[in-house]
């Protein structure tokens, strides 16, 4: 597409519309013996200006997790986060995101991907659900998607995808090109 | 329901013009920083900063407020574009509310902008697309023409004359004088309004509020860091958004029950039963002059077929008992559009602190309303503020 991206690297466009409705505490324990809740969230937008942002980092994602993570009581990501749906609307976004999310140290996503840690059974599975890549990009709409695979694991509805006894999860989206804008939000079962 | 006050500490606006030299970011940021200097804060003390701008044709940039986030102080900040058309400036500090009443911030830098003249030739091309393609688009409408339906509608089922109307339009303009961002302030005539163009009848080009460039910023405090900035905060006692059907076949066009649904929501919030004896000063939206006349009576200010009674006796001037656009409204100040509505919030935030000057309502005014319409031409927004 343009070098160093191939085709393959970039999430093919599509059409969808996702829902999610949310409630106050109480109505919420009326409504369903499984609430998921929101623990926190974060959203920022980095300059719009191209030639002022920093290309090897995404600072809109690392700003919106520490919001998310200030909000939700979260000092250790790595350790306290059981698994993630991130923004891979090409493919080296999705290890730029883990990295700016302190998911893992500067540097070291490439490794984890490559050593099977964030696959469905891996220490850290990410993009279970197979993130924009794999599932379509719907713009916008992208994130929904993310949160609701976050809803239906925290669940234990997620069938073959399911990972086993997850808690906590970290849904993160860019909003794509031109923008160095993001948001983040963790979401629990308990 | 549990939430957090919520007050207006801070305002700022720009002049607005039909065609500024400034570009959107810088006219937001003239704006912002004004807003910021009234009530001696800096940039790094807000905790997030929210957008309201109308149709990206207007400024020609796709995404705008991606585009515009810098100018309007949101450098990696939490920051959000709101955008409900005509709504959009009083759904502005709507959504500056919600971030401040629930916790989240302390501090909200509310901006809005527009400069409608980068759309060449005339921004009401940008309309073309907004109806649905099938059942509307078709029949090219755009908004005079739409308008023209409207108002017809709303003179025949209340018996109204086009000089009836046409005084709304000579009160705002005149208030405008005494503003100083006033695009088109001046002393006019009914006649003047009637023997000026017919655009599509029985729309006249004095009937209408210009096309403009321009922006305004508040600053939104919770309640603790409010009486820390300020002796005289203004309170949002009550918000109220509401849309109708987008079909223009399926909704009622002599009543706008968009503005009513509106209006219910934040009158029961700011605990307003009789909304014409306890408002003391109100900025209905008035981009077209009927409109003002209209939203009147959506928000239960008058009886449904009355507002135009109200105006012939003077009730609405500045002095008389139920003064209405004493800023001069669209009509007069000038319509970027999400600006206007943010600059009817100002003026109501200046009238209730007794710093309006020249434009001064008396009787110290404690209550007052903004209101905002727009999206497809059936989403309301309202504010309802008291000292």
């Amino acid at each position: 597409m343009s070098l160093p991206l191939r085709r393959l690297d970039c999430a093919q466009h599509a059409d969808g519309s996702v829902v999610a409705v949310l409630a106050a505490e109480d109505t919420a324990l009326a409504l369903t013996d499984i609430p998921i809740w929101i623990e926190g969230l974060g959203w920022c937008t980095d300059t719009p200006t191209l030639e002022m942002r920093d290309w090897g980092e995404a600072a809109y994602a690392a700003l919106s997790a520490e919001m998310a993570y200030r909000m939700a009581g979260i000092s250790n990501p790595a350790g306290q986060i059981d698994f993630a749906e991130i923004c891979d609307e090409y493919s080296y976004k999705e290890l730029q995101h883990m990295e700016a999310l302190k998911l893992c140290m500067p540097g070291e996503a490439g490794h984890l991907v490559e050593t099977g840690v964030t696959d469905v059974n891996g220490e850290l599975p990410i993009n279970v659900s197979g993130g924009a890549l794999g599932v379509g990009h719907l713009f916008e709409a992208s994130g929904a998607h993310k949160i609701l695979e976050l809803v239906e694991q925290l669940r234990g509805e997620a069938g073959v995808r399911q990972i086993p006894d997850v808690e906590v999860g970290l849904a993160q989206t860019w909003r794509g090109v031109p923008t160095a804008t993001g948001a983040v939000a963790i979401l629990s079962n308990f | 329901m549990a939430y957090r006050k919520v007050a207006i500490v801070g305002a700022g606006i720009t002049k607005f013009v039909r065609r500024a030299q400034e570009t959107g970011k810088e006219l937001s940021w003239q704006a912002a920083k004004m807003a910021l200097d009234s009530c001696d804060l800096s940039l790094e003390q807000v905790d997030c900063v929210t957008l309201g701008t109308a149709p990206d044709a207007f400024d020609g940039v796709h995404m705008k407020g991606e585009y515009l986030a810098d100018g309007a102080g949101a450098w990696r900040k939490p920051y959000m574009r709101h955008y409900v058309g005509g709504g959009t400036g009083v759904f502005s500090p709507i959504h500056g509310w919600f971030h401040v009443a629930s916790g989240m911030a302390d501090i909200v830098l509310v901006v809005a902008e527009e400069k409608m003249s980068s759309c060449v030739p005339h921004p009401q091309g940008a309309f073309l697309t907004i109806f649905d393609h099938t059942t509307e688009q078709p029949l090219k409408p755009n908004l005079i023409w739409i308008f023209a339906l409207e108002m017809n509608r709303y003179m025949q089922a209340y018996g109204l004359s086009k000089a009836d109307i046409a005084l709304v339009s000579v009160k705002n303009k005149k208030n405008a004088i005494d503003h100083p961002a006033a695009q088109i302030p001046e002393e006019i005539t009914v006649d003047d309004v009637l023997n000026s163009e017919t655009l599509a009848w029985p729309v006249n080009r004095l009937d209408i509020s210009p096309a403009s460039d321009g922006a305004a910023a508040i600053v939104l405090a919770s309640e603790r860091v409010a009486r820390r900035l300020t002796d005289k905060p203004v309170w949002i006692d009550g918000v109220g958004f509401a849309i109708d059907t987008a079909y223009w076949a399926t909704r009622d066009l002599c009543y706008p029950t968009y503005v009513e649904t509106a209006a219910r929501q934040a009158y029961e919030m700011a605990g307003i039963t009789e909304p014409s004896k306890q408002i003391h000063v109100a900025e209905p939206y008035d981009p077209f002059d009927y409109k003002e006349l209209h939203h009147m009576e959506g928000l239960m200010l008058c009886p449904r077929g009355k507002a135009a009674q109200l105006t012939a006796d003077g009730v609405t001037q500045r002095d008389g008992n139920l003064p209405i656009c004493p800023s001069g409204g669209a009509l007069g100040v000038g319509n970027p559009i999400a600006a206007t509505g943010l600059m009817k919030i100002i003026e109501i935030f200046l009238q209730l602190r007794g710093e309006a000057g020249k434009r001064q309502v008396p009787g110290n005014p404690t209550c007052g309303l903004a209101q905002a319409w727009g999206d497809l031409m059936q989403m309301g927004t309202v504010v309802v503020m008291r000292s």
